[in-house]
């Protein structure tokens, strides 16, 4: 599959779980397809999120914005490659490198090129050293933050949460029971139910309010909005955006 | 509860962090204090949670004889 090297931006990740971002410009009106997913804006957040590509490499289908947000033109591709395998292609060239220098008897580039893949050899080390850091530290603050919210769930509480991914609690103002589902993204996922004789449990819609999901990890999150409608549910139901069933 | 240690949990990229106090200490009394003051003013809510059932209420100012506090950062709209 041939490269296409498009523009010369100065994105990259360190990150072993993601792509490493072959330089492209990015606007607001960008179009990126890959993969059947699809993202209007194509920043280092949005690829960070990104799914493995298969067998370490996708085509990314590059459109830019005609200044209609519905309307895009094809323009160069870029190819997303994990960092594995960029480092694989750029270690190969470096021993193509070595052994060329080997062969034309030049002691001088060999032992360059041998400090460079000693070099590079090291930043690979740290690098992973690092993501297996930071991939640590995630691990442990989510357990940390779902330790902390089943010790403030009621034991039926625990029991839907741990069973099903939710769990209701009831707000301290209306009584009206809301269920929160356990939701990485945490777009809509407050159920507000129907507070009929038999417990139907049915949606009469949803609600989207939470803390920024950067700043604490899901267990914070879940416990966040179970404080809030409890014991400040006026002000949950002010912040909170209403989405359909 | 006189004497209590208090425990404030303050949820953030890590999970959470925690500070406790003695009441009877002013040093430790002055850090949670100082501390929830901060949290509050960067747009924090603080709830004061007790008991099995989880009963609570939201709190605006920090009094030292509150068994555990959480500190929840500010939420938004999505």
């Amino acid at each position: 599959m041939p490269l296409y090297w498009a523009n010369t931006g100065t994105w990259s990740s360190t990150s072993a779980d993601t792509v490493y971002w072959v330089p492209v410009t990015t606007t607001a009106y960008d179009l990126w397809r890959s993969q059947g997913t699809t993202t209007s804006s194509a920043t280092a957040d949005a690829y960070y999120y990104m799914p493995q590509s298969q067998q370490g490499r996708a085509v990314l289908a590059a459109y830019s914005g005609l200044g209609q947000q519905q309307a895009f033109r094809p323009q160069s591709p870029a190819v997303m490659m994990d960092t594995a395998e960029r480092e694989r292609i750029e270690a190969m060239r470096e021993q193509n490198a070595y052994q060329r220098a080997l062969a034309q008897h030049d002691e001088q580039e060999a032992a360059r090129v041998a400090r460079r893949i000693a070099m590079r050899g090291a930043e690979a080390e740290e690098r992973r050293r690092r993501v297996d850091q930071q991939y640590a530290e995630r691990d442990a603050a989510r357990q940390r933050a779902n330790d902390l919210l089943l010790q403030h769930l009621t034991p039926e509480q625990r029991e839907t949460f741990v069973a099903n991914g939710w769990f209701v609690v009831e707000g301290g103002k209306t009584k009206t029971r809301y269920r929160i589902r356990a939701v990485e993204s945490m777009v809509a996922n407050v159920d507000v139910l129907d507070n009929d004789l038999f417990r139907t449990d049915k949606v009469l819609h949803r609600l989207c309010g939470h803390v920024p999901t950067h700043k604490v990890p899901l267990g914070d999150q879940l416990l966040a909005q179970k404080m809030m409608l409890e014991f400040a549910e006026n002000d949950f139901l002010r912040i909170a955006n209403r989405h359909g069933p | 509860m006189h004497g209590t240690i208090g425990t404030m949990h303050i949820m953030d990229t890590t999970g959470h962090s925690s500070i406790t106090w003695d009441p009877e200490k002013p040093v430790e009394v002055g850090v949670a204090r100082d501390a929830f003051e901060k949290l509050i003013k960067e747009g924090y809510s603080a709830f004061e949670v007790e008991g099995a059932d989880q009963r609570g209420r939201r709190v605006t100012r920090f009094d030292p004889s509150v068994g555990k506090l959480m500190m929840v950062p500010q939420l938004v709209g999505g």
